[in-house]
């Protein structure tokens, strides 16, 4: 945000924030404001109890005890002081500023960092002719960008993109950059501001600061109107809607959707006012032959799906393994990264047309402020806008679903783990992650990623996926022998080995992460019923 | 007394005709869509829908077209009482005239059978409305229109809906109850329809009253295994659209699906005793839906396989009786509700 903006915006959210404070307490007899304050006290005291002391912990300590010793004596009134003055705190530490100098310099530098740390090249050979023939081969971007662009030029932009690393925000601001998109207002997780340097130009840039540590209702409510002002505002911003990335390494089958909702709440208000804004929601899926953290995300996930049915590797073997993989994906990897623009929606989940109307499915036009109307006037409803939301968020989830783009790693994972599955009847999935070996026949392996092949040829032609190239272009021993070479060079060998006729894995774990992104097609029961006549 | 100045209810067969009927007891007019000619003069004229309702006077406040657009225009509540075959066609159609704002609310218990998609899927696939609702329970037609007293449940994830359904259609006989599962009530509204042809054939086959009454507990259990696969919530099974509406329809002749059952029990072949009906029977068409569904997700609906196999593949109902005592005794209470 600029900085021109920044103070005033900061006004707006503490208002809003102290207004929705209120509303709730009219709509909910069990809630008060002290209710509100003594939560938002205990939690943040007990967040603050386990982390280092730290300078700034120490800042926020003492902020805390002077809240808390004010709020024993204080009268009704002054309770509401207290309120706006938490409100005011949270505020100033997640607004993040907006430089245009910086940006018009990071503009020039940032994108060739990127492609450093995108392509693994080293940095002054990007400016070479064959640096950017490698970005180009290695990273891809498809879907509906002209018109996105053309969009963004009639009204504020909200990008919704598949969270699954941490380079997705690297990703994603390169991925604007190469298609001339506008830069995007977003919120990142409070650990990328430690660093001065990188806080300075993160800030700078539009970031705006998460801590993910604060889990109370007051602090979510801050930050959603922190986005809806910067809506109003008219910056074009980015939500991953999924909340935090998937651990499971499948594609995401629940929103959060209270960051979603800013979008609508900033379109009624602005209407109440007499103003008529546009506002698109862009679907987005960034997708990985590789992802770096495959490994700890898996892990996470098995840990708190699986309880204690899942015996994991030992832990100190385990990070020198992954240090080496590591040192050695930095120098040899060349994987492949798509991004993949869905259509654009409006905040109730219709599509947009070129013109940045609203139309149903058969390209008639739709008036969205109808949509609004309470009584003939447009108004905020607490429980219709949740439900329009939550349209919103499953046309979301479609899009995800229709644009997550499958890879051979993905493919190649997915037949091994169905093949080991049937092979080796543990009573769940948890059980057979925890096995030390599993063993198929190449042969098989061959087959049955033919097999799966097929279906997802059909799947793609009904628009129901996209397909990476490899899968596209190449036959099955060459898709099979390429995602080895992928998963190896930076998983280890132990997830696929070659022996005699057979292939070997003993890193069932990683092979579950990959296999995850192929598991909401429905593929399973023709699949099984064709590894019966197999196995 | 008139609360609301026009409401439509689109589809003139008897339920639609039931639905224009209760709406005219609250709102000042009532446009009842109809594609014969010959029935919307003699609903204008003589007050009679002789094809689906005669012997009943309607109310002066309904008024009947043929005309989409004209009954769509100025109104803000839309019954749609399509079958299920015609239903996306009509809704398409529909999707013409509406602006979006509209509250859409079908009465139609089955599904599209190629896509199995529900029918509220369909109206917001095909119109540009988003405040839709699905009305389901024990509701035959002929009892309302005598006076006797009736339930019935507005499903819709708006509450919006469900206050006004329930302000359009209350009234001196008729409780509206509320709920939000969407997904659950249309389910239970189509799938007890392949019960009721089954208890159809239970008493036309004369295996008395226990054998009923085992078949529509285990249907409760089957229903709510089949819901489960699709997000809904199982208690909704246990309310007046679920167990309701099962209760009703598997001991009444006035079921028209009850009565196929009984005719092919009898040594009809589907058509003729489809042809002997002369209505829709939904139930004809969501038995085969379903049965194909349960098979593609691996989900044990025995009644329900049993059920087609006499209806479709002309097995004898001895011999599929004597398959359906010998399969595996489960537990009585097999499904825990509200447990994951």
């Amino acid at each position: 945000m600029k900085k021109e903006d920044r103070s005033k915006a900061i006004e707006l959210v503490i208002e809003q924030t102290l207004n929705d404070q209120k509303a709730y307490c009219k709509r909910n007899d069990e809630l008060t404001i002290d209710n509100i304050i003594h939560d938002t006290i205990y939690l943040e005291k007990k967040r603050l109890k386990s982390k280092k002391r730290t300078k700034n912990v120490r800042i926020d300590i003492a902020f805390w005890q002077r809240i808390e010793k004010r709020f024993h004596s204080a009268g009704p009134l002054e309770k509401e002081e207290i309120l706006r003055e938490i409100i005011a705190n949270y505020a100033n530490e997640i607004a993040g500023g907006y430089s245009p100098k910086v940006y018009s310099f990071a503009k020039r530098v940032v994108p060739y960092l990127l492609k450093a740390i995108l392509v693994n090249e080293p940095f002054w050979k990007l400016f070479s002719k064959k640096g950017k023939e490698k970005v180009n081969e290695n990273i891809s971007i498809i879907g509906p960008v002209d018109k996105i662009l053309r969009l963004s030029k009639m009204g504020t932009l909200i990008v919704t993109p598949t969270h699954q690393s941490n380079f997705d925000s690297i990703v994603i601001g390169y991925a604007t950059y190469l298609t001339g998109l506008p830069p995007l207002v977003y919120g990142a997780g409070l650990n990328l501001f430690t660093n001065p340097v990188l806080s300075f130009m993160m800030t700078n840039l539009g970031a705006y600061k998460v801590d993910r540590e604060k889990k109370n209702d007051l602090y979510k409510d801050v930050l959603k109107n922190y986005a809806s002002v910067s809506l109003e505002y008219g910056y074009h911003n980015l939500f991953y809607p999924g909340g935090t990335r998937s651990r499971s390494g499948k594609i995401e089958e629940q929103l959060k959707l209270g960051l979603l909702g800013s979008g609508l709440s900033t379109y009624i208000k602005e209407a109440r006012q007499g103003v008529k804004k546009n506002f698109y929601v862009v679907p987005c899926t960034i997708n990985y032959e590789l992802c770096l953290e495959a490994r700890d995300l898996i892990e996470e996930y098995l840990i708190e799906e699986g309880s204690r049915q899942v015996i994991l590797p030992n832990d100190s073997s385990n990070k020198i393994g992954n240090i080496l993989a590591f040192a050695k994906k930095t120098v040899n990897v060349d994987s492949r990264i798509t991004v993949c623009f869905g259509e654009p929606l409006d905040i109730f989940g219709n599509e947009v047309n070129d013109e940045g109307q609203s139309i149903d499915s058969h390209s008639r036009p739709i008036d969205i402020h109808k949509y609004i109307l309470v009584d003939g006037v447009p108004d905020f409803s607490f429980q219709r806008d949740r439900v329009y939301t939550s349209i919103l968020g499953s046309k979301i989830l479609k899009s995800f679903s229709k644009n997550n783009v499958i890879m051979d790693t993905h493919l190649v994972s997915y037949a091994l783990f169905k093949i080991f599955q049937k092979k080796y009847p543990f009573s769940n999935v948890f059980k057979l992650v925890s096995s030390y070996e599993a063993e198929c026949k190449k042969e098989l392996l061959y087959e049955t990623v033919g097999f799966i092949k097929d279906i997802l040829f059909k799947k793609r032609d009904n628009d129901e996926l996209k397909l990476g190239r490899i899968i596209s272009t190449k036959p099955v021993d060459e898709i099979v022998a390429y995602a080895k070479r992928q998963l190896t060079s930076y998983h280890g060998e132990s997830i696929l080995q070659e022996q005699n006729n057979s292939f070997i894995s003993n890193d069932l774990i990683t092979l579950y992460y990959y296999q995850n992104k192929l598991t909401s097609y429905g593929l399973e029961t023709d699949l099984n019923l064709w590894l019966q006549t197999k196995l | 007394m008139a609360t609301n100045k026009i409401v439509t209810v689109i589809g003139g067969g008897s339920f639609g005709t039931t639905i224009a009927y209760l709406l005219a007891a609250n709102h000042e007019t009532v446009k009842l869509w109809l594609r014969d000619e010959a029935v919307v003069n003699s609903i204008n004229t003589r007050h009679e829908n002789t094809k689906y309702a005669p012997g009943i006077t309607l109310p002066a406040a309904i008024k009947a077209t043929t005309s989409l657009e004209e009954a769509i225009a100025g109104s803000s509540l839309i019954f749609m009482s399509i079958p299920s075959k015609a239903f996306r066609g009509v809704a398409k159609e529909v999707g013409k005239y509406v602006s979006g704002d509209q509250i859409l609310i079908t009465t139609t218990k089955g599904f599209e059978q190629n896509t199995f998609k529900s029918m509220t899927e369909v109206l917001a696939e095909e119109t540009p409305c988003l405040k839709i609702g699905a009305l389901s329970g024990p509701n035959f037609a002929a009892e309302i229109l005598m006076g006797k007293p009736v339930g019935s449940v507005i499903a819709s994830r708006f509450n919006e809906v469900i206050e006004k359904v329930q302000k359009a259609l209350s009234g001196k006989t008729i409780r509206i109850y509320g709920n939000e599962d969407v997904c659950g009530i249309e389910l239970a509204g189509a799938l007890k329809n392949i019960y009721a042809i089954c208890s159809g054939i239970i008493q036309a086959g004369g295996y008395g009253e226990n054998a009923k009454s085992l078949m529509i507990a285990r249907a409760l259990s089957e229903m709510s295994r089949f819901a489960y696969h699709f997000m809904a919530n199982p208690s909704t099974f246990l309310g007046l659209a679920g167990v309701g509406d099962l209760i009703a329809t598997c001991n009444s002749e006035l079921s028209r699906n009850f009565r196929i059952g009984q005719k092919i029990a009898e040594g009809a072949t589907l058509e003729e005793a489809i042809k002997s009906i002369g209505q829709v029977a939904e139930g004809v068409y969501t038995l085969k839906s379903v049965k194909e569904k349960a098979e593609q997700l691996g989900i044990d609906m025995p009644i329900t396989s049993a059920t087609y196999k006499i209806v479709y593949e002309q097995k004898t109902v001895p011999m599929v009786m004597e398959e359906l005592m010998a399969i595996r005794q489960k537990k009585d209470i097999e499904f825990k509700f509200g447990a994951d």
